[in-house]
């Protein structure tokens, strides 16, 4: 996505023209991302809304426009982070044998699922188990970069995704 | 090699890059906080601006007039029909009043006399043997009070029935105006002549 550069100047002057454009270009996306992170669409709403603040007030501190993408994604997903912080308690127990189901579900099953049935699936995951599967399995991060992004260590974030993936799994056997 | 996982690659596919419509008023909301918060306005302003911001935004004004006025009301209702205790003692000449009775009349015309029915009987209370009558229970308004010594004693030989504070007329007694305090009223009674 490229934001003509006299709209970029504009937000940097605090023109609400300017800031309404980059907004109009972005708020779809990057609400689609506040979504998966939140546990409701109001919640999305109110990241959302936080993320956007933080990147108008911020923005003079993005040395190269180029990575303008980058950015604001990376915003949304902090705010969504410190959005849930208090609620983000992670257990460090490592053990892979808890509740993991040995049925397996294919790929054919799932696609009959629908966006919104899988968005309900996600939000309903308590909010650690939701950030370290959103972190890891869509938007791309390391376990490594996942420790470092929530303060933990990279098994607790390993347990993390498998417990979000048992958890994912009971449900989908349950409604496939 | 990573082990293929059907529903992270299911969730990732259908989640990365995905779009939604956002909610309509979302772009308001941040240009309303964005304005509030502009560095060119001082902190004074940026407070001015949210509570602007609350009341433009928000249907209150119809409950909080209501509120307003009830408030008001309560406050009126509280102050009027608060109780007040009138007390005091009453002298006849130097010595106080061994035994007597005091009376509280609520006061219509204070230039017609009692028995045109302008003021009205409230209250009789004893005046006890060291001169001490109190009355309980008193609304607001104005009145007047009379203080009788007993028939038969000494103070009734030598002093006429009194208002507050030492007339024997009632056309020219003062009135009692209850507001906000519990007054202390000493009655002196008249001597006769």
């Amino acid at each position: 996505m490229t934001l003509p550069v006299e709209v970029f100047d504009q937000c940097l002057q605090n023109n609400p023209r300017g800031q309404e454009v980059l907004y109009r270009v972005y708020a779809p996306q990057m609400f689609g991302v506040c979504l998966r992170y939140a546990g409701n669409q109001m919640e999305a709403d109110d990241i959302m809304q936080e993320g956007f603040i933080k990147v108008f007030r911020h923005l003079n501190q993005l040395n190269n426009p180029q990575a303008l993408d980058g950015w604001i994604h990376r915003i949304m997903v902090n705010t969504a982070i410190n959005y849930y912080s208090r609620q983000l308690k992670f257990q460090n127990e490592v053990s892979l044998k808890f509740e993991i189901e040995d049925a397996t579900i294919s790929a054919d099953a799932l696609s009959k699922l629908s966006y919104k049935e899988m968005l309900r699936i996600l939000q309903g995951l308590p909010a650690g188990y939701r950030t370290v599967f959103n972190l890891y399995v869509i938007d791309g991060y390391t376990h490594k970069e996942i420790a470092d992004f929530l303060g933990i260590s990279e098994n607790t974030s390993k347990s993390q995704l498998l417990r979000a993936k048992a958890s994912m799994r009971k449900i989908l056997l349950r409604i496939l | 090699m990573q082990d293929f996982d059907p529903i992270e690659d299911h969730f990732r596919n259908t989640f990365s890059g995905r779009e939604s419509a956002p909610p309509q008023d979302s772009w308001e909301k941040i240009r309303s906080r964005l304005q509030a918060s502009s560095p060119r306005q001082g902190k004074a302003m940026r407070l001015v601006g949210r509570g602007r911001q609350f009341f433009h935004s928000s249907s209150l004004y119809p409950v909080l007039a209501v509120s307003a006025i009830l408030i008001l009301l309560v406050f009126i209702w509280i102050s009027y029909s608060a109780k007040h205790t009138i007390r005091g003692h009453a002298y006849a000449g130097e010595e106080r009043l061994c035994r007597g009775t005091a009376y509280l009349f609520t006061v219509a015309d204070k230039a017609e006399p009692i028995d045109t029915g302008k003021t009205k009987l409230i209250q009789k209370v004893k005046v006890d043997a060291k001169g001490f009558y109190q009355f309980t229970g008193i609304s607001q308004g104005e009145y007047l009070i009379l203080v009788v010594p007993d028939t038969g004693t000494e103070a009734m030989k030598n002093f006429l029935p009194s208002y507050y504070d030492q007339d024997s007329e009632e056309y020219n007694a003062n009135l009692v105006r209850i507001r906000q305090e519990d007054p202390t009223l000493d009655i002196h009674l008249q001597p006769r002549k």
